[in-house]
């Protein structure tokens, strides 16, 4: 890992507000088709100030994985905070690897790649090594962000097999692939919750791209955020009772944290950083990696950083350099 | 009633036939092989070819009502082929020629009739406007109907019930001219002052039946027919005011269009067009995230968005949003569009989403608006039956004369009324000049009886003052010709000569007052034949003034019918137009195309055909009637939408290359290029 020298000051800006009572905790469901306004209230950013660190606190530990074109293509990359070193898990040279999602257990990692087939995205699992790759999705269409149920033994992706995306589960055992999301919407980024009952996704609807959260047995979907804003990529917190996602505005992105039992919504806006997304909890739900850029666009500059939800909260720079670092993903202990 | 002094000669039949089946040929041959042009295509795609109700659409000055109609109903019987839209203009043609003949035959001297009749029926200029689907062609034979029926009712005895009728046949058709063309308005005009002036000029010789008819209690007009004229008039505005976009600016400016559940990324792949109705291309503005906005939109005919093929497969919804209508394109409902896939890239295409006709707050507005015309035209009709009630007590005109007057203004009026304050307000009545009446008009006309050829300026000072000196001796011919006084010969002769000076007069006095160009060319024709009778009428009247007046006049004439024929001879063709030279190729090129796209390997589903603006509703409507087979052609007006373009026809200046040259047209001094292998 390259050390970043330059210190900023961000401006997090903060807003903890319920603002739909007990109900955006607890929201109706609604099957099939959710059109539902079951959605906290706009969130208006607080400006707090506080200064940026250079690296991160001493108690961050653990390792993420994430996606970089430092090398020319897009592959995997490890970064381990014990160390601070930068470590390749694939090397391909004609292809892309993104989207790495480690396996509960540690032993795998499945990601988004197109070594197979150069005209589309695939969903592959290797193992922790890097070794071992194996195609699970075969389908001309594009298929990408790949998340692991808990039980290791599947996967939910979302696909273009439908035409529009969607999400779909794959078993890696038999290799049946089956729609999770009710069609006729457009559904993608799934996380799976950690008990294994939910997914959230994004949701392409009328009033915008909104979280939803669908119930896997009964099929059940409830929006989570609200209509005419745009939300997306959805985390679980490791305990399952927050939501973190991005909320794309005009210009840039922010990160907004659902408490799902009260509805509290907390925005984590680094001024300086006016593209932030991808958030991914850590391990112990103290801390979100994220991806940032200065500016989208011609001249987007995405390296990792690491929040720490407050109050107080925080930013650190993780990554640096010209190079676009993505996608970062917790790896299990 | 007889013509007076019709001593026609086997040598007038003779050439007079000759002229006239060769000039019914003539025009019959260039309505089957001269390829559309591009006002017959634009107007055929506007209105005829569009649907009943797009008859009444007078968004542009194009649509000429009375043409369109009878185009519409010709197309409908015949099918869209170019002899099919412009038969109703190659029948005006005969009727044209039939009063050519008419007019002829009133001369008094044969010599003078057949030159004045080679001169009306061999003017290339006039005769390409008669097989053209425009109403140019049919507001010339129905204004030189009308004109021949004046030159009738001029004639002695001119007090009889028949001669009355030629009154009314002749203000009909002088008023149905303007329905075929509004440039002959003044015309019209022209004609109903003269034939007032000549009632109040015969007024002391009138037997008094036309007063006891104006103060007995009978009205004016039957029920009947003021229930039919409302009834119609009615309609017909209302139709006019339901085709009308542009009210209230404000209240459907701009057009939205909002994509919702994508990306940012996603929606800058998108690209937002408005299409008017000639084909150009207009992009919206992006606002903030899936938000475009139009500008004023007043000539907007279809809506064309441009995106990657997934992209629109994830888009949640569409919303088009004019005013408080709203069109809304989502997975349930897809919507009035046409989809169309370009390799990874789709094309929605729309013509019903930007049309907000049926929104309430503008059926409210048809109705003011239709409301306030339908009063202005009852009050205009009820100051003509007060004008016409005082004119008959004064006896300055016959009951039935001032019925056949008052109801030929009324008439037009409700047909002219609501198109022109359309028309006018819209800054579409701009096809003339400001250079003068002589440079504009006069020169334009010879500009265009020399069809092509050089020809000297002087030339329409030359019409001019053989004009003004027929103006200046016909008073002699009163003063010193018995002969033509006894037959007749004058008072034709000044009515006509009245007619043409006045429309110069509302000409002049237009552009002084209301800032309107002077008619040049096409919207200047019916000018032409008006002159050309003027001119014969003139010389046959000047001819009974002695032998050395005849022999003066009757070798004028023939001196200008050979070199009429000489002329026509000399620009006769099959291939093109004078004013619309840039679509004689046009055939020609897609033939290339076709035969090009069929030597491919591969078949193509979709050919597309970057044009200029100038090219458009040409190459579309030969396009539209070669996509028949497998392969669809779509014609886009360059820069087009971003995506490529398969063949790209051009003006042979364009100095930007697009391929590979296929082949040049001289003739239309336009080039084909081969955009992609």
């Amino acid at each position: 890992m390259r050390d970043v020298s330059q210190r900023r000051v961000v401006r997090v800006s903060l807003l903890l507000a319920c603002v739909c009572g007990g109900g955006c905790g607890t929201p109706a469901a609604n099957p099939g088709v959710p059109a539902g306004a079951e959605s906290p209230e706009p969130a208006e950013p607080a400006a707090p100030v506080v200064l940026l660190q250079a690296a991160p606190p001493p108690g961050v530990t653990g390792r993420l994985v994430f996606h970089t074109d430092r090398e020319g293509r897009n592959r995997l990359f490890v970064l381990d905070f014990a160390t601070h070193a930068l470590s390749r898990l694939t090397t391909g040279r004609d292809y892309h690897d993104e989207e790495a999602a480690w396996s509960p257990d540690g032993a795998h990692v499945a990601f988004t790649t197109t070594r197979f087939d150069s005209r589309t995205w695939d969903i592959a699992v290797m193992d922790a090594t890097g070794k071992a790759v194996r195609r699970v999705t075969t389908h001309l269409a594009f298929d990408r962000h790949a998340a692991w149920m808990p039980d290791g033994r599947s996967l939910l992706f979302t696909s273009e097999q439908d035409g529009t995306q969607a999400v779909f589960r794959a078993w890696l055992d038999s290799g049946r692939v089956a729609r999770v999301s009710p069609p006729p919407e457009r559904a993608l980024m799934p996380a799976v919750s950690p008990d294994g009952r939910r997914v959230a996704y994004t949701m392409g609807t009328p009033g915008g791209l909104r979280v939803a959260v669908q119930e896997l047995d009964s099929g059940d979907v409830r929006m989570m955020t609200r209509e005419g804003g745009n939300a997306a990529g959805p985390r679980w917190s490791p305990d399952g009772t927050r939501l973190a996602y991005t909320r794309l505005s005009q210009g840039g992105s922010s990160i907004e944290i659902l408490t799902l039992a009260t509805g509290t919504l907390e925005r984590i806006a680094v001024d300086g950083l006016p593209a932030l997304r991808e958030p991914a909890w850590s391990l112990d739900g103290r801390w979100i990696a994220a991806s940032g850029s200065p500016a989208t666009g011609e001249h987007e500059d995405w390296d990792l950083v690491l929040l720490q939800p407050g109050p107080p909260a925080a930013a650190f720079r993780l990554t640096g350099g010209r190079a676009h670092d993505r996608a970062p993903s917790w790896i299990p202990r | 009633m007889q013509p007076a002094g019709r001593n026609v000669g086997a040598a007038f039949a003779a050439v007079g036939g000759l002229v006239v089946v060769s000039a019914a040929v003539y025009i019959v041959a260039r309505a089957v092989y001269v390829p559309l042009t591009y006002d017959e295509a634009a107007s055929f795609a506007r209105s005829a070819g569009a649907g009943p109700a797009a008859l009444f659409d007078f968004n542009t000055a194009t649509n000429h009502f009375l043409n369109s109609v009878l185009a519409h109903l010709s197309a409908a019987a015949f099918g869209s082929a170019e002899w099919a839209l412009r038969l109703p203009n190659v029948l005006a043609g005969f009727a044209y020629l039939v009063s050519a003949v008419a007019l002829a035959r009133r001369a008094h001297h044969p010599a003078i009739g057949v030159a004045g009749l080679v001169l009306l029926a061999t003017n290339p200029y006039l005769l390409e406007y008669l097989a053209l689907n425009r109403g140019y062609g049919i507001a010339i034979a129905l204004f030189t109907g009308g004109t021949c029926f004046l030159v009738r009712w001029c004639e002695p005895p001119s007090l009889a019930a028949a001669s009355r009728r030629d009154l009314a046949v002749s203000l009909g058709l002088a008023g149905s001219a303007v329905a075929a063309n509004f440039t002959v308005l003044p015309g019209f005009l022209a004609l109903v002052a003269v034939a007032v002036a000549r009632l109040a000029w015969t007024a002391r010789r009138r037997p008094d039946d036309g007063a006891a008819a104006a103060t007995g209690p009978g009205p004016m007009w039957s029920w009947k027919l003021v229930a039919g004229w409302t009834i119609a008039t009615v309609a017909f505005n209302a139709m006019v005011f339901s085709r009308e976009r542009v009210f209230d600016p404000d209240g459907f400016a701009p057009v939205t269009v909002k994509v919702a559940g994508l990306f940012d990324e996603e929606l800058a792949s998108i690209r937002v067009f408005r299409a008017d109705a000639t084909g150009r291309l207009r992009e919206f503005t992006r606002r903030a995230g899936g938000v475009w906005t139009s500008g004023p939109v007043n000539d907007a005919w279809q809506l064309r968005i441009v995106l990657p093929a997934a992209v629109d497969r994830n888009l949640a919804s569409l919303d088009v949003t004019m005013g408080a209508a709203v069109f809304r394109r989502d997975r349930r409902a897809p919507g009035p569009w046409l989809v169309e896939d370009l390799g990874s890239d789709r094309v929605l295409v729309s013509t019903e989403a930007i049309e907000w006709r049926g929104d309430p707050a503008h059926r409210r507005l048809v109705a003011a608006h239709a409301a306030v015309t339908i009063g202005a035209l009852l009050a205009f009709g009820a100051g003509l039956l007060v004008l016409s009630r005082a004119s008959i007590r004064a006896r300055l005109a016959g009951a039935e004369e001032a019925r056949i007057v008052a109801g030929a203004v009324l008439a037009v009026a409700s047909v002219a009324v609501a198109p022109l304050y359309l028309l006018q307000r819209d800054g579409q009545l701009f096809f003339g000049g400001t250079s003068g009446l002589l440079a504009d008009t006069f020169g334009s006309l010879v500009a265009g009886t020399a069809y092509g050829a050089e020809y000297h300026p002087a030339q329409a000072g030359f019409a001019v003052v053989v004009l003004a000196a027929a103006a200046v001796v016909l008073p002699l011919v009163l003063l010193f010709g018995s002969r033509a006084r006894r037959d007749g010969g004058f008072r034709p002769a000044a009515a006509v000569l009245g007619v043409l000076a006045l429309v110069i007069v509302q000409a002049v006095l237009q552009h002084h007052l209301f800032g309107t160009p002077y008619p040049i060319a096409r919207t200047a024709l019916f000018l032409l034949p008006l002159g050309l009778v003027v001119l014969m009428l003139c010389a046959d009247a000047i001819a009974t003034l002695g032998r050395a007046a005849r022999v003066v006049v009757t070798t004028g004439m023939l001196l200008l019918a050979a070199g009429s024929v000489w002329n026509g001879t000399r620009a006769a063709n099959l291939s093109r137009t004078l004013d619309w030279p840039a679509d004689s190729s046009t055939p020609e090129m897609l033939r290339l195309v076709a035969e090009s796209v069929a030597a491919e390997s591969e078949a193509r589903g979709l050919v597309r055909v970057g044009v200029e603006w100038m090219f458009y509703p040409v190459v579309r409507y030969y396009a539209e009637r070669q996509s028949s087979g497998p392969t669809r052609y779509e014609v886009i007006v360059l820069p087009g939408d971003g995506l490529p373009f398969d063949f790209v026809y051009v003006p042979g200046s364009s100095d930007a290359a697009h391929g590979v040259v296929m082949r040049r047209f001289p003739e239309s001094d336009a080039v084909l290029w081969r955009a992609r292998p």
